[in-house]
């Protein structure tokens, strides 16, 4: 596949079923959603509802959490199926999923298990990839998900297995930077020795949220504001990578839609601040890094 | 096997309770020990699903209370571990187990209010399909009337209940002053749950109502309706049939009209 120039959406947030109507009501200035794509992969109803009308308004991406794509088990080819079948109804910014695995012998964990750094794994992810890319006809985003654990045979550190991968599949990545500071400090590595690491224009996309301090153990739970570490460490990935649309993921104790829309504006100014977006910039959908 | 399968398959072992040495797989070092390590996912795993039963089965956790239902919770994980990539779909099986383990199998109203709560399910994620308005009925031929059927919307259904199912759900969420108790009532009462508009509804038919919609549901002709209904109301069965097709068309029960093509 051709590696296509990074489009660049601004500043998005999560699509929640709790904001639905607001969405459509106030129109809020939000540059684009991210979806969790399995929640409308369904026959009908109020997900898809909103969905259609929420297309017509704003850029979508579609953010999966089951592609498992670091699994043993086969590819599962209905799943994809379904996947495929969304993105055609969505026509969306892009796709994208985990760097992990989420079950096996078709029992699914629902969580986003870590998988070995080392060569071999390196191959399997990547042939898997290049399978996804090839059934749904685009480039996908894998997310790095934030871990507990590393394994005795793990060779390579995070970042470097991240970027064979992509690398090797020709995939896309989408940097979560709060799953960098919860990993680092949960496995003692630098941060920004990660973000440098990362080949800059595979990344399309950041994803920013919260996460729970344990003392010894950071929880990655998605139920907080960003904290102020998250913040520093995004404005260090502005400089690092440039403009990349990002978007604010809260998944649990979601607030009301006005108090993500500060948080998304914090990101904003760090963001513009760092690619030094003037405002006549701002209005011209064309801004590219 | 591959080095990573057999890693995965320890991992997987671990996280859903069966022994393993997947310990040993763990790198050592930094702030906390390889078990609290993968304590973290074994945690996560069935506080994510035990959560998911809770909000599928709010009310069934009412009436078995917070100890019974985190018992009812750990079994049904064991038993039926999750095989969906969506998370959604996991407490399909709960009527299953709670109608074949004891004590629950002892106990046919947690039976039946597994069914209705999980029917919401359903109902919530049926397909779309358009509803037919009043005007739709009323452009209806008179000649037309003797042939005309009825599809419902996807989302409809319709089951009877030994138990006072419904009436305990909305005591529970609703929370009454005067809780509804779980009864055995005198015969069993029909209960049709279905999404208009997007919100989704129930309610409990009455004997004569659960008649007529039972023969739409054949879908057999509307004078076979009527004939259902002759039997409680005798000569005016062809009118009430026609107020419970109004209220049904109303309510959003009805997603199409089929009869037989007039002659030009």
């Amino acid at each position: 596949m051709t590696q296509s120039p990074r489009p660049y959406l601004g500043f998005g947030l999560g699509l929640r079923p709790d904001h639905y109507e607001s969405v459509l009501t106030e129109n809020p200035s939000v540059d684009w959603f991210e979806i969790i794509s399995e929640n409308y992969m369904v026959p009908g109803g109020k997900p898809l509802y909103y969905l259609d009308q929420i297309i017509e308004r704003y850029p979508v991406a579609m953010h999966g959490v089951s592609l498992s794509i670091g699994a043993t088990d086969p590819l599962n080819m209905e799943y994809l199926a379904d996947l495929k079948k969304l993105a055609d109804r969505v026509n969306p910014s892009w796709v994208s999923d985990h760097m992990c695995w989420t079950g096996l012998g078709g029992h699914n964990l629902h969580d986003l298990m870590p998988l070995p750094y080392n060569q071999d794994t390196a191959r399997h992810v990547i042939d898997r990839v290049k399978q996804v890319q090839d059934y749904l006809g685009r480039q996908i985003l894998l997310e790095n998900a934030s871990s507990y654990l590393g394994f005795t045979n793990s060779d390579m550190t995070e970042w470097e297995f991240i970027a064979e991968v992509a690398e090797g599949a020709d995939c896309l990545l989408l940097l979560d930077i709060n799953n960098i500071y919860v990993s680092g400090f949960n496995h003692d590595f630098d941060p920004l020795a990660y973000m440098q690491a990362i080949p800059k224009d595979r990344v399309w996309q950041f994803h920013l949220a919260g996460h729970e301090d344990n003392g010894d153990v950071l929880i990655d739970t998605h139920d907080h504001p960003v904290r102020s570490e998250v913040w520093d460490l995004y404005a260090k990935a502005c400089e690092i990578f440039g403009p990349v649309s990002t978007m604010i993921e809260r998944d649990d104790n979601i607030p009301a839609l006005p108090v993500l829309l500060a948080e998304l504006d914090q990101a904003r100014e760090i963001g513009e601040k760092a690619w030094r977006i003037t405002d006549t910039e701002r209005k011209d959908s064309n801004v590219r890094p | 096997m591959s080095d990573l399968e057999k890693m995965q398959a320890l991992f997987h072992g671990a996280v859903i309770g069966q022994e393993t040495d997947f310990l040993s797989c763990i790198e050592k070092g930094g702030k906390i020990s390889p078990e609290r390590r993968l304590g973290i996912y074994q945690h996560a795993y069935r506080a994510r699903l035990r959560d998911i039963l809770q909000e599928d089965y709010p009310v069934l956790h009412t009436m078995l209370g917070d100890e019974a239902f985190h018992t009812l919770c750990q079994r049904y994980i064991d038993l039926y571990p999750s095989g969906h990539p969506s998370l959604r779909l996991f407490g399909r099986y709960v009527e299953k187990l709670v109608g074949e383990e004891p004590p629950y199998c002892d106990n046919p109203v947690v039976q039946e209010m597994a069914h209705f709560e999980w029917k919401f399910h359903d109902v919530f994620d049926a397909p779309d399909a358009p509803y037919v308005t009043l005007s739709d009925v009323a452009v209806l031929s008179p000649m037309v009337w003797t042939t005309l059927r009825f599809r419902f919307h996807p989302s409809f259904y319709m089951k009877a209940y030994k138990w006072n199912v419904a009436g305990v759900w909305s005591s529970v969420q609703e929370q009454y002053e005067e809780p509804t108790l779980p009864e055995k009532m005198p015969e069993p009462a029909y209960v049709i749950q279905w999404r208009y508009d997007l919100r989704s509804y129930f309610r409990t038919l009455p004997r004569e109502e659960a008649a007529a919609l039972k023969v739409v549901s054949e879908y057999r002709a509307f004078p076979e309706v009527c004939e259902a209904l002759a039997e409680f109301y005798g000569d005016d069965a062809p009118a009430k049939a026609a107020d419970f097709l109004k209220g049904w068309v109303v309510e959003g029960l009805i997603s199409r009209l089929d009869h037989a093509k007039l002659p030009l």
